[in-house]
């Protein structure tokens, strides 16, 4: 803490820590002007899960809000206020850096001094956050599909809003929540695209089940198909493409310049010629 | 055999788990395969047009060829003959139910339909069913795996949440991540492999 100086802003419950200027290089990112605590007049009844993609710039921050990872500085630099956090990571090397690294849980430890909720999947030396209860949550829902920290979070909303009832998971009377906005969980990067945009559908599929209400925000692939249809609707007019007809001239001529013809032999074994 | 299950079966490897021991509904040309003992519903969400099959040509000059790989005398004469064909589209000859698309696009509040299984699901749903068991929905390919898995992964939450329970066959993708493990145990993996 030698080389930090810690300030409190006229906002209540805010931190700031200036850059970190030691030998050991390390990420560090002034989180001035976030707010720790629930701001008056926000909704009371809908929660706002905070992704770090491009689309977060659009959050209203008019209800509670979650983050994520790093997502707290983001949040600060849009100047909004933040409840939870919740990682899924032990420490890890930042990827362009070298000796740097991507958390820094004695920040992360100052957001949770100051009332930030912090969850981490990890126990992790030095801090202060919450461990996340993966094993109960799984019981409870019977299944461990986590495919990335979204996940754990609409999960944790669901457990807030939910009970058992005989063998079912069904919504409590007066759910802490009725609906939930995504904002920033656009899911655009290849692997964020393949491997981890289902598990946040699977369980926007069981919040909506349910019969909570899920928002998700312009400019996200999630719950969306590519061409804006569903699945074998038709989805563009060929007379808007192509009103005189030309292309569809042109395609014949080509087809039938092009033609194979196919034959089945009796033993089943297909052959094309032209 | 239980009216409260219903067997949704797909075309991946898989298929040859299933005991056909409720109603089974499945997909496609399903109806044309000899390993298809059961049929209740089929499911078509395909112009008669767009269902090509792209074969390897044997000389190696030409990369793909296309030809058409679906039996429809066959289809019709099923169709007249009991299979409950539902469909999108309207296809000369076959009797067909059309699929309430927008009845259920106004009951569940979405129109994520990512593939032919999105809409399956999605009517089990709205029948009512207690159970949904998948044999052949294995999303095993690359590119069911990046563009169709997650839509049905969806809805597969959709029922949970209903209250719905499903039931996968072992080597299916359903609802697995990357490692097998939740995001973040990626290190039991190792563990399990050390262990190997």
């Amino acid at each position: 803490m030698a080389n930090e100086e810690i300030k409190t802003s006229p906002y209540d419950g805010v931190t700031f820590i200036e850059e970190w200027e030691g030998d050991l290089p390390r990420k560090t990112v002034p989180i001035y002007n976030i707010k720790t605590k629930l701001p008056e007049g926000c909704k009371t009844d809908e929660l706002i899960i905070m992704g770090m993609g491009a689309s977060r710039t659009e959050c209203p921050f008019d209800c509670e809000v979650w983050g994520v990872n790093t997502g707290y500085t983001q949040i600060a630099e849009l100047g909004g206020h933040i409840e939870k956090l919740f990682i899924a990571h032990t420490q890890v090397k930042h990827p362009s850096i070298e000796g740097a690294y991507i958390f820094d849980f004695e920040q992360v430890n100052e957001l949770i001094d100051h009332g930030v909720e912090a969850f981490n999947i990890h126990r992790v030396k030095g801090s202060k956050a919450r461990l996340y209860p993966l094993q109960r949550l799984i019981r409870k829902f019977r299944t461990d599909f986590y495919s990335d920290t979204m996940t754990y979070m609409i999960a944790y909303a669901l457990d807030m809003c939910t009970e058992i009832a005989g063998d079912k998971v069904v919504l409590k009377k007066n759910p802490r929540f009725r609906k939930i906005k995504l904002y920033g969980v656009d899911m655009m990067n290849r692997d964020e695209y393949q491997w981890e945009k289902g598990g946040i559908e699977f369980w926007c599929g069981y919040a909506m089940g349910l019969g909570l209400d899920i928002y998700i925000s312009e400019g996200s692939q999630v719950c969306r198909n590519a061409t804006g249809k569903p699945y074998g609707v038709k989805y563009f007019n060929w007379k808007d493409l192509d009103p005189y007809g030309l292309m569809r001239k042109r395609q014949r001529k080509v087809e039938k310049k092009n033609a194979l013809k196919t034959s089945v032999s009796d033993r089943g074994i297909v052959s094309v010629s032209k | 055999m239980s009216q409260s299950e219903v067997i949704i079966y797909g075309l991946g490897p898989s298929r040859h788990e299933c005991p056909f021991d409720c109603e089974t509904w499945g997909v496609n040309h399903a109806f044309q395969s000899p390993e298809t003992k059961r049929l209740d519903k089929l499911f078509l969400f395909h112009r008669p047009k767009e269902n090509i099959l792209p074969i390897m040509h044997t000389d190696r000059k030409a990369s793909f060829v296309f030809i058409p790989y679906w039996d429809w005398e066959l289809l019709k004469e099923k169709s007249h003959n009991g299979l409950d064909v539902i469909s999108l589209h309207k296809i000369d000859g076959v009797k067909t139910r059309r699929y309430p698309l927008y009845r259920l696009i106004k009951k569940f509040k979405t129109d994520y339909f990512l593939n032919s299984m999105c809409y399956v699901i999605a009517y089990a749903i709205d029948q009512g069913y207690k159970k949904i068991r998948f044999y052949g929905v294995d999303m095993a390919t690359t590119a069911e795996r990046r563009s169709e898995k997650s839509g049905m992964e969806f809805w597969v939450g959709y029922a949970h949440g209903m209250g719905i329970e499903t039931t996968f066959t072992r080597s299916s993708l359903m609802l697995k991540t990357r490692t097998g493990y939740p995001f973040g145990m990626e290190h039991l993996l190792e563990t399990s492999l050390e262990t190997c």
